[in-house]
């Protein structure tokens, strides 16, 4: 169901963590919370939940106004990190457990368990208790559960992030693929940058309790609104100048730039530049190292700014050699320095 | 690694020479219950005496009381315990002012407690004086007897007064950590606060619970000072027959006390194995953990 948070705030033992936060997620969509730990992601989560009280502003779900309604009568099922199975229940009692809260028959709610722990393919092992389970496979019990529930809004909080990298790469796919098959609106909390990138429709960027930037993962990753976006996303370097007369000159590079004269910082990513063709900007290459699919070049500006390109097929540079690179302009951005954020 | 041994032999020395000291009592309660005190000319083993002490009327009676206090305090204080603990959880009461109230009585002693009741409960203390003052009642006397009486009421209220904070403070750190996480998880997923607190934070809180009961009712069963002094003379608890039956100034009665000693002491071995296979089988249904 369509999810609107309006102006929410919340605070915690007297601290402010959200500031008047606004987000639309539609019917449907997977949306990923982005940001550091503390600015407030998890937060937002629990409040929607309705663990945390708001100071202010309201939750609609639905159209249906919910910022007053206790936990169990919302229909929004967090998926936590620490997963907060029932030790004293199995597997599939587990799983059950929301359709007891339901009133659902005894039969009845065993059988869906069963299903739903194929569909997370750990069939045949509902009557394993937890501490018989591995990580992995208790990851995807608390997502069985939790899809148990049929909730209006299923809520993930960072939930792979205490399984190892395959495993990790494995739930993805599978919960990108129950997303496809139950089509649950669906809002993950992840510092992950890949992880956000890869499995949204659209990626809110949160710092200190705010939304940066709420887009999909090509305008956020490609033209984050200020800064911070831009940093959360790494791999970027800076070049300080001026645009005059519709031209930015900065020390070690020009080019056109149809703004406001002023003093800008030019975002330049490793992504950006052109190494096979030659241009305006002189780089020297400071490291090679071949890492099979492809080699990772560090190449340095005059100023002593770094850049990691990974390419495909390097030509047969030497370290220290100074390469002259172009650069695509689609994927710089001007930040202007005199109304910085 | 010679020397890592003697470092263990060191420090257990303490331990080692306590257990000596129990067994070595347990030993001349075993012995002298059959009869042998060479000391007092008694040689010759025989079963007599707790056959003896099996068929005694005031024993029987004895043992009913202190079973009786034993279970009442128990239970009571395990429910109220609880619900006292599910209250403060539900306030959100996690520290300060409330707690240490609550910490308080555990503190007192078990004779300060009694003294505490008699100046406050009996018929000549505070309550009966001042309600007698107000007209409440016509004189002292017609105050309701809540003390030494046969029912022993007033051992048992002395007791929940102190074990019922006991229990809060035995399973409250426990019962938020479980509410906090796994309570939180079952409300998330549709439980209402009622149904979350039966299905998932008090099963997880049980273990603690019934240990928390069975140290009180084992405590209550072999409490001496309590019954003594809040109940009645007559019947009378079973530290207290025992300790008289010892102090006979007959010596020759001394295996009938230490018959009597002996059964309390496979009671209370009883017990203690009744804790250890019930901690045990919940800790497995907890799946290990607990």
């Amino acid at each position: 169901m369509k999810l609107e948070i309006k102006d929410l705030s919340v605070s915690l033992q007297a601290q402010p963590i959200l500031r008047g936060v606004s987000l639309t997620v539609e019917e449907g969509e997977f949306v990923s919370l982005l940001g550091h730990s503390g600015c407030g992601k998890s937060t937002l989560l629990k409040t929607v939940a309705g663990i945390l009280p708001p100071d202010g502003g309201s939750i609609l779900l639905g159209g249906e106004e919910i910022t007053k309604l206790p936990a169990h009568r919302r229909g929004t099922v967090i998926v936590f990190q620490d997963m907060r199975l029932f030790p004293h229940m199995t597997a599939a009692e587990n799983v059950a457990f929301p359709l007891k809260m339901q009133g659902v028959s005894k039969a009845e709610r065993l059988r869906t368990a069963e299903e739903l722990l194929e569909k997370v393919q750990l069939p045949g092992l509902g009557q394993r208790r937890m501490s018989e389970l591995s990580g992995g496979q208790q990851q995807r019990v608390a997502l069985a559960r939790a899809l148990a529930a049929k909730p209006k809004l299923l809520l993930l909080d960072e939930p792979f992030s205490s399984l190892d990298e395959n495993l990790r790469e494995e739930m993805r796919s599978l919960v990108a693929q129950l997303h496809r098959e139950f089509g649950m609106t669906t809002v993950l909390v992840t510092h992950d940058r890949e992880e956000a990138l890869a499995m949204s429709h659209r990626v809110a960027v949160m710092s200190a309790g705010k939304i940066l930037q709420y887009d999909v993962p090509e305008e956020v990753y490609r033209h984050p609104a200020n800064r911070t976006v831009a940093d959360y996303f790494g791999d970027c370097c800076y070049l300080g100048g001026r645009v005059e007369n519709g031209r930015f000159v900065s020390e070690l590079f020009s080019c056109e730039a149809a703004l406001p004269d002023g003093r800008y910082d030019l975002m330049l990513r490793a992504g950006a530049i052109r190494t096979k063709q030659a241009g305006a900007l002189a780089l020297t290459v400071r490291q090679i190292q071949f890492r099979g699919v492809d080699t990772l070049v560090t190449l340095e500006a005059g100023n002593g700014q770094r850049w990691k390109c990974s390419l495909r097929d390097c030509p047969a540079w030497s370290v220290g050699e100074t390469i002259s690179c172009d650069v695509t302009l689609d994927e710089c951005v001007f930040f202007s320095q005199d109304n910085r954020n | 690694m010679r020397k890592k041994k003697w470092h263990i032999a060191v420090l257990l020395a303490p331990f080692l020479a306590l257990t000596a000291l129990l067994l070595l009592s347990v030993w001349n309660v075993a012995i002298q219950s059959f009869g042998y005190i060479p000391a007092f000319g008694l040689t010759e083993f025989t079963t007599e005496h707790y056959a003896k002490v099996l068929q005694d009327e005031t024993f029987l009676r004895a043992l009913g009381v202190s079973l009786r206090i034993a279970l009442l305090s128990a239970v009571l204080s395990a429910v109220l315990g609880v619900l006292l603990s599910a209250a403060l959880i539900r306030c959100r009461k996690r520290d300060g002012a409330m707690l240490y109230l609550v910490r308080m009585p555990i503190l007192v002693p078990h004779a300060v407690v009694a003294v505490f009741a008699i100046n406050l409960l009996s018929q000549a203390g505070l309550v009966a004086r001042v309600a007698a003052a107000l007209g409440l009642i016509a004189e002292q006397s017609q105050f309701p007897q809540l003390l030494f009486t046969p029912d022993y009421g007033g051992a048992i209220a002395a007791y929940l007064w102190k074990e019922i904070p006991f229990v809060a403070y035995f399973v409250l750190a426990l019962m938020f950590s479980v509410s906090d996480t796994l309570g939180e998880a079952a409300e998330n997923l549709g439980a209402s606060p009622l149904r979350s607190f039966f299905s998932v934070t008090l099963p997880l809180t049980l273990p603690a619970i019934v240990k928390a009961f069975l140290i009180i009712f084992i405590f209550a069963f072999g409490g001496y000072e309590l019954p003594l002094l809040l109940g009645a003379t007559v019947p009378k608890a079973l530290p207290v027959q025992a300790y008289l039956a010892y102090m006979s100034p007959n010596l020759r009665d001394r295996p009938y006390a230490m018959a009597m000693n002996g059964v309390i002491l496979l009671l209370a071995l009883a017990m203690a194995a009744l804790y250890g296979v019930l901690t045990r089988r919940m800790l497995k249904r907890m799946g290990g953990r607990a």
